[in-house]
């Protein structure tokens, strides 16, 4: 870092605080014994620890010395720490027991509307992030994007047809409510073609889950891309991205964070710092970050100049997916390189989409679902504000705030898998508040 | 030469997307290569000095033509196909000749002609002062004194005739050490702290060989640790790998020996010689010009290179010498074998670390023209700007600008200058342009009449500094006040590739943008509407006097006149706080009132664009004033200003050709 900058304090947090969903490992030493033991939620420890290693998940490492401490109370904290930062479920998180004064308000943002909220602050503009809960919210997208022979859907309301699609989505206009209803039986996860965003010049971004029936695999793939050329003012063809085949997949991408963060936080500097270039290679995270970003740029081209719609596929539509639709977006509209907008594309491509926030982040420390996809999708949206520097409303510390927050779990608005599973998990009898109350914007 | 070359038809192939290709006229004039793109709109012009060029490569011809590749020293890259094998060879014959001048006079800066009469000339020569710059850090003192031992360069031809030496070593201690150390390059000060009298001076090795002792050499070194009452022991910093100058010593030469001297530290600080870092140079460019390199092309290929480690090499040493003489209160000698190269890089990064002065403008010009200019760097030789030995050839100054950039990226408030100052200075380095760099050595640049038949490069620099000034710099900041302090301790992020320098003219691979024009934008307009302020305000004062004698004219009080007196104050005040918010969106949206101002805007931006042609090629980023008038950062929310359609693509889109 620079040693010079302009230093950006994260609000919610004093400097040593540790949110217990931001806990990586948690080992425990004992020097005279030259003992150490990484703790695990169930364990025991059979030796009194002189020395407590936190390691976080926002790359910090926080030691604390037990020198001067009663060698039981510090056996207990550290087993403490372990139990309560490895819950089992969902409900034991922290932004369940959490009760903000500031963030209770209910009334008004039930309705999708957060008041106050984070944004607008920047540049007089007081407008909301839209939550893409409401029909009008999406009405209100289609408008702005001009997009004609696109409409609102309401099949899903009350999730009725799939629980990990929101309730309102937009499809093309020639797809009648009755075939969707059957068409959506193909498909994986019952996640049939949204509609993201459209250009100027008519060319649509529409995001799918592949279709598992296979024998009416090329009937309905037809007739989905039909209705997509139907809604197109120039009735241009179809463009096919199959995201699985073109970039990393999750496995990969975790794997290149693991060693990233090896890099960036565990190895001594000493170490590294000859060889820090192949080093940082080796982690293959640069590499992954620029696939991405240069498969968005070939998908802009096609929307952009050769006037084709594009249709992300991708097994369940719903990890790829979520970065390149973004990405395209941040690079062709500049309302998405606002506060508001930015929060407004999280909310539509990440949240309503539903990114399985609670999986990939791991808040259950259930390891194998875990892949860094959000916090790749802000190091690229960093690549692109580096290259261009005015064009985007917000800063680097904005994008490493919004990382935090998938740390924190103040807020409700990464912590789920699904916006149904947030809904469910808000009307249990058992949860005590309603999470509503607490969005991150 | 006196008639020019000219080839038509002749194809610039852009090196990113090789299918683009600008088809246009070749010329060759005595100075420069010249490239004008056929298409009638733009007619776009490139421009190569002669002695920017470094290397030119035939290649074997094709069906489209005959390949030449001209590569120049400020990492500019030219491909170019000539329909016709002959045109080619004559024009490869030619600038093989028009590169490799062998005579000074040859060199672009005894024709080039910016316009300036004798007395601006003479006026530009004396903007650096380096009598005044000594008089700056508190000299002459108690300590220090001015010798003139060296004058009509009896002692040392590669040193300068005034320098300044301890007070106690005579003439004969002098002459005594200079005849012990390479090229007569006797210790002499470099740089003097005055806040606790600790001073930084260079020379050459000593001819120590296995045992050789000089008795003035001793008394030398004694009078400079005298010459610092605080300290009872100097540092002696030999910047060569130990190995090096340990195999000088066979040659008779070598280093300090800790038993013959007394109250000495000696310390090596490894930086390798000229030829490691001009062929480290050639292996990241290498790299920087691989075709579409993945990702691991590039790191490997930079981290192979050992690029960033040499520079580290520079900046640990001006570290030590920085922390010796602020915190250790310490003075130092420094040298590595002749004392003109790394001595050079060591000695101002240093002076850099511990000076604020030297992060200005014009200190930053003080220092290359005392520790590079003065002390006999051999520009000549290093940049060959005459056919020379290609062994001689090497980055030395340029690796000490980067280690300017690469603080300057740690440190982004402590520079009053911006990166395109670094660049411009690299740039004139090679052109020739100026008389600043041409020679080996003071002697030599005053045998030429240097200063009367050529015009000075600092000059110009200042007289357009409105462009390399650092929107960011602030002079009061804690951090910018004194000694920068890096650690010294392993750091893995520190030292990154300068892009902006060595693919500056790969448009595709830089920012699209620039915050530093954007902020200047900015400060230029808080400035005006400052300004516009005060005048208003001075006007309103007037109109309530004018009223005021009116009333006791009239002894009544006149309704309308006061009302309309107001109500250009209230226009006003209501004004400014609008547009100031609406900045960011609608720049060009203000009271027509202010014509004048706003010409005097574009006509700054006109300088920067023209100050300098050879220069201005490599800037596509938009002229920060433009382009924030058009920036409506929420699309179609806010009032779109009147020229929000320009620059449709760079705003709309951003395009990346990752």
């Amino acid at each position: 870092m620079p040693l010079q900058r302009f230093h950006y304090r994260n609000l919610l947090l004093g400097e040593h605080d540790v949110p217990l969903t931001c806990i990586e490992q948690i080992v425990t030493v004992n020097d005279h014994k030259r003992k150490q033991k990484v703790l695990g939620p169930n364990q025991k420890l059979k030796f009194n620890p002189t020395e407590l290693i936190i390691y976080c998940k926002d790359f910090r490492i926080v030691r604390f010395r037990f020198d001067e401490s009663g060698p039981e109370s510090a056996k207990k904290v550290c087993l403490a720490i372990a139990h309560y930062s490895q819950p089992t479920d969902l409900q034991l998180l922290f932004a369940f027991e959490y009760v903000g004064k500031k963030y209770h308000n209910s009334a008004t943002k039930i309705n999708g509307i957060p008041s106050g909220g984070g944004s607008g602050a920047v540049g007089g503009s007081n407008q909301k992030t839209p939550f893409f809960e409401t029909y009008s919210d999406w009405d209100r997208e289609i408008k702005r994007t001009g997009a004609s022979g696109w409409r609102v859907c309401s099949i899903n309301e009350g999730y009725m047809i799939s629980t990990c699609l929101p309730e309102y989505f937009v499809v093309p206009s020639s797809l009648a409510d009755q075939d969707l209803k059957i068409f959506s039986h193909s498909f994986v996860g019952r996640r049939m073609p949204l509609w993201c965003w459209s250009h100027s010049n008519g060319s649509a971004l529409v995001r799918m889950a592949l279709i598992k029936d296979v024998l009416q695999q090329r009937k309905i793939d037809q007739r989905i891309c039909n209705a997509i050329t139907k809604s197109h003012p120039q009735r241009s063809d179809v463009y096919k991205s199959d995201l699985d085949k073109t970039l990393p997949n999750i496995q990969e991408i975790q794997a290149a964070f693991v060693k990233l963060k090896q890099l960036c936080v565990n190895e001594p500097f000493e170490e590294t710092e000859e060889k820090w270039l192949s080093s940082l290679e080796n982690t293959r995270w640069l590499e992954y970050v620029r696939a991405f970003l240069k498969h968005s740029a070939e998908l802009v081209y096609i929307l952009e100049s050769r006037h084709l719609s594009v249709v992300l596929q991708e097994e369940e539509g719903r990890d790829l997916s979520c970065i390149v639709a973004s990405l395209v977006q941040v690079m062709l509209d500049p309302h998405f390189r606002t506060i508001t907008g930015f929060q407004s594309l999280i909310q539509k491509e990440w949240v309503m989409a539903g990114y399985q926030f609670l999986d990939r982040c791991n808040h259950l420390k259930r390891s194998e679902k875990e892949s860094p996809l959000f916090l790749l999708f802000l190091d690229a949206t960093w690549q692109l504000l580096e290259q261009y520097p005015a064009a985007f409303e917000f800063s680097e510390t904005y994008l490493a705030v919004l990382y935090d927050s998938t740390r924190i779990s103040l807020f409700g608005t990464f912590l789920f898998n699904s916006p149904h599973q947030r809904v469910k998990q808000s009307t249990k009898k058992s949860a005590k508040r309603d999470y509503f109350s607490r969005v991150l914007w | 030469m006196s008639q020019p070359l000219q080839v038509e038809n002749v194809r610039l192939v852009d090196r990113l997307s090789s299918k683009k290709a600008a088809l246009g006229t070749l010329y060759l004039t005595a100075t420069h290569v010249i490239f004008v793109e056929n298409a009638p709109d733009t007619r776009k012009e490139t421009w190569i000095l002669h002695s920017q060029i470094s290397t030119i490569e035939k290649q074997a011809t094709t069906a489209t033509g005959c390949p030449l590749l001209i590569r120049c020293k400020n990492f500019q890259l030219l491909q170019l196909i000539i329909p016709q094998e002959r045109d080619c060879h004559d024009v490869y014959i030619s600038l093989i000749r028009l590169a490799r001048p062998v005579k000074y006079e040859e060199l672009y800066c005894f024709s080039f002609n910016p316009k300036l009469d004798k007395e601006e000339r003479e006026q530009g020569w004396m903007l650096i002062d380096l009598s005044e710059e000594y008089k700056r850090m508190g000299l002459p003192n108690n300590y220090w004194q001015l010798s003139d031992v060296n004058r009509d360069y009896r002692v040392c031809d590669s040193y300068p005739t005034e320098l300044y030496v301890p007070k106690s070593a005579t003439a004969h201690i002098i002459v005594g050490s200079s005849k012990f150390r390479s090229r007569r390059r006797f210790p002499a000060l470099s740089y003097y702290y005055k806040d606790n009298h600790a001073s930084i001076c260079r020379s050459s090795q000593p001819l120590s060989g296995f045992s050789a002792r000089c008795l003035e050499d001793e008394q030398m070194l004694q009078a400079i640790r005298k010459a610092n009452p605080g300290s009872d022991f100097i540092y002696v910093v030999d910047t060569r790998p130990k190995l090096n100058a340990m195999a000088n010593r066979a040659a008779g030469k070598g280093y300090e020996n800790e038993d013959n001297y007394s109250n000495i530290k000696f310390q090596f600080i490894g930086i390798e010689n000229i030829h490691v870092m001009r062929s480290s140079l050639q292996k990241m460019l290498e790299v920087c010009e691989l075709q579409s390199p993945s990702m691991s092309d590039f790191l490997w290929g930079l981290e192979n290179s050992g690029w960033l480690r040499h520079i580290k090499a520079i900046m640990d040493a001006g570290i030590f010498i920085a922390k010796a003489v602020s915190e250790e209160g310490a003075s130092v000698l420094v040298h590595c074998s002749d004392g003109w190269d790394r001595t050079a890089q060591v000695c101002s990064v240093a002076s850099l670390l511990l000076d604020p002065h030297y992060r200005t403008l014009k200190g930053f010009m003080v220092l290359i023209e005392k520790d590079w200019i003065s002390f006999g760097h051999k520009f000549n030789h290093r940049y060959g700007n005459l056919d020379g030995d290609p062994k001689e050839i090497s980055p030395v100054i340029d690796q000490f600008i980067e280690c300017v950039w690469q603080l300057m990226e740690q440190f982004p408030c402590a520079f009053e200058f911006n990166e395109r100052f670094l660049i411009h200075i690299q740039h004139h380095v090679y052109s020739c342009q100026f008389g600043n760099f041409l020679c080996n050595s003071q002697k030599e640049r005053q045998e030429l009449k240097i200063q009367e038949r050529t015009y000075s490069l600092w000059a110009h620099l200042w007289k357009n500094r409105a462009d390399y000034m650092n929107p960011l710099f602030r002079a009061d900041h804690s951090q910018t006040r004194g000694t920068l302090r890096l650690p010294t301790t392993p750091c893995n992020f520190m030292y990154k590739f300068w892009s902006g320098m060595y693919n500056r003219f790969e448009k595709g691979l830089q920012p699209r943008q620039s915050v530093t024009d954007y902020l200047m934008a900015v400060k230029e307009e808080t400035q005006q509407l400052e300004e516009e302020l005060e005048a208003l305000e001075e006007r309103l004062k007037k109109i309530q006097k004018v009223q005021l004698n009116h009333t006791k004219v009239k002894s009544k009080p006149s309704e309308p006149s006061k009302h309309s007196g107001f109500s250009t104050s209230d226009n006003s005040t209501a004004n400014t706080p609008q547009d100031y918010s609406g900045n960011m969106k609608s720049f060009p949206s203000r009271s027509p009132s202010q014509g004048d101002e706003d010409s005097a805007l574009i006509l700054t931006q006109d300088n920067l664009k023209s100050s300098d042609p050879d220069l201005s090629a490599n800037s596509d980023q938009e002229s920060g004033v433009e382009d924030l008038s058009c920036r409506s950062p929420s699309g179609g929310e806010c009032a779109p200003s009147e020229d929000s359609g320009k620059d449709r693509d760079s705003d709309e889109a951003v395009f990346l050709t990752a």
